[in-house]
């Protein structure tokens, strides 16, 4: 599901995190997308969880009116398959969004973005958030 | 073979849905010879010093013996680790594996967390009065201590960094797959290419190159597992008739080392050490039950290989009256990959039926994915 985020019209910096908790090995890419342009990838997480720092993203007057894309895809494997079901339904991750008119925002993901592919094994969780 | 058929149909009977995945079968991993300490306080396992397996969000198992029972089963022990039902915002894979990034080092009291409850309900005849004794008695288990090898802690950052290697190469490739634009003007095309995308990685898969869940079975070299069990018991199925049975906390700290020359093989020589506070309220005297309080104190030593494990534990026991000790020997051994065959042979505490002979069969420990039909 799309959520919005009202980035004003200044040259106020845009903060973007993300917040990934689970037991599985997550991985997050960031895109930004406008409209009839192409996509760009802008930001991705570490070796160390599928989480990403909270880092500036660009200006709200650049960013308005663009979307953000954010994937996170956690590979269960590392656990017991029975547990895969249950587990993809404990994956936690929050977007953090702060700098624009709508200030310090924190979504999380909704059921119609996710997918389990893989038999289970792999989650992918894609959330789009438009930057209005 | 009739056992595995009364074993699966009281299960069934007993409502198997909570179990089984669907109504009609039984996943066969769920039937396993309990080691939880609500068993293992009755003194009615196979061994006293068990070190717990990988923990599950709800295990229910079954003992069987040669004792009585006619073969069928009545002795039943559930497994229920809170951890699973719970989200947790601040896990990561690493940390999970028992490493910490931040800190750049192990998590060796990580595994707190993981703690397990356990119920079991035995039925026993007491050799006296000949009457019936049903048992219910609840545990905690928890993994105190846990201390890796540098290897498999080397071996685990190197593997989930593989992982997440072949995951960003698949959103690569996804991204060619499917425009990620999709996500926002077709939302359901978006998952309609995401799902064929991996439907056919599914195909395209030789082998599942992430070794990290093998890596994570390994033992660590040194652990300390502490358990508590609470007991009360019942005669001759009279509510009005219950009596505390026993209290026992203990803590067992284990030393395993690798017979592996690379030391990431399955052929373990291990070690263990138990000290355990008993408080035994079942003893009739004078017609009543009188609690008296033990010091277990001993240690197990075994040989564990890939298809076969032996094991010879003994263990003293200090109480007001006069000691004793168990004595035991422990044998298991894979039939095949489907197939686990446990037995234990021995003396237990005290002077009075105090033999140990328990044989039982393990099933489906390879995937767990194996099923039975309910006849």
């Amino acid at each position: 599901m799309k959520r919005n985020y009202d980035t004003g019209t200044d040259t106020n910096q845009i903060m973007l995190g993300v917040k990934v908790g689970t037991v599985g090995t997550a991985y997050t890419s960031v895109y930004l997308s406008r409209s009839g342009g192409q996509s760009s990838k802008i930001e991705e997480s570490n070796e160390d969880s599928g989480s990403i720092k909270e880092k500036i993203i660009g200006d709200a007057k650049q960013l308005k009116n663009a979307y953000l894309i954010i994937r996170t895809t956690v590979d269960l494997s590392n656990i017991d398959k029975e547990q895969w079901e249950n587990q993809a339904d404990k994956i936690v991750v929050k977007y953090h969004i702060d700098g624009g008119f709508s200030g310090n925002q924190t979504y999380n993901y909704d059921t119609d973005d996710l997918d389990i592919v893989l038999n289970g094994k792999v989650v992918v969780i894609t959330k789009p958030i438009e930057l209005a | 073979m009739k056992k595995i058929y009364y074993t699966i149909a009281i299960l069934f009977c007993l409502g198997t849905k909570s179990w089984s995945q669907t109504s009609d079968t039984l996943t066969l991993k769920d039937l396993e010879i309990p080691n939880s300490p609500a068993f293992i306080l009755l003194d009615q396992t196979p061994s006293i010093i068990e070190r717990p397996a990988s923990s599950k969000a709800f295990v229910l198992n079954v003992l069987n013996s040669f004792q009585e029972n006619n073969g069928i089963p009545k002795n039943y022990a559930a497994d229920f680790t809170p951890f699973w039902f719970f989200k947790h915002p601040n896990m990561t894979s690493l940390k999970f594996a028992g490493y910490n990034t931040e800190k750049n080092r192990q998590r060796i009291f990580g595994n707190i967390e993981r703690a397990s409850i356990s119920f079991a309900f035995v039925t026993t005849t007491d050799t006296l009065t000949k009457k019936s004794i049903n048992n219910l008695s609840l545990g905690l288990r928890f993994n105190l201590l846990s201390v890796r090898s540098k290897k498999d802690i080397d071996d685990i950052k190197k593997a989930n960094t593989a992982l997440i290697a072949l995951i960003k190469e698949r959103d690569t490739r996804l991204n060619l797959f499917a425009d990620i634009r999709l996500a926002v003007d077709s939302p359901k095309v978006y998952k309609a290419k995401v799902k064929e995308f991996y439907k056919l990685e599914e195909e395209n898969l030789t082998e599942d190159k992430n070794n990290l869940k093998d890596i994570l079975a390994r033992k660590p070299v040194f652990a300390i597992d502490g358990a508590l069990g609470y007991n009360n018991f019942y005669i001759d199925n009279k509510y009005s008739d219950g009596h505390f049975g026993r209290f026992g906390a203990w803590m067992t700290a284990n030393y395993s080392t690798h017979l592996d020359k690379d030391g990431s093989g399955k052929n373990y020589f291990n070690l263990y050490a138990i000290g355990r506070y008993l408080s035994d309220g079942t003893s009739l005297d004078n017609g009543k039950y009188q609690k008296k309080n033990f010091y277990d104190f001993g240690g197990k030593v075994e040989l564990e290989f890939k298809k076969i494990s032996i094991a010879y534990e003994y263990i003293y026991r200090i109480n007001d009256i006069s000691n004793t000790f168990r004595s035991s020997g422990l044998l298991k051994y894979k039939i095949s990959d489907q197939l686990f065959l446990t037995g234990a042979f021995g003396k237990n505490f005290g002077t009075a039926n105090n033999l140990i002979s328990l044989l039982g069969l393990n099933w489906g420990l390879s995937s767990g994915s194996e099923k039975a039909t309910v006849k």
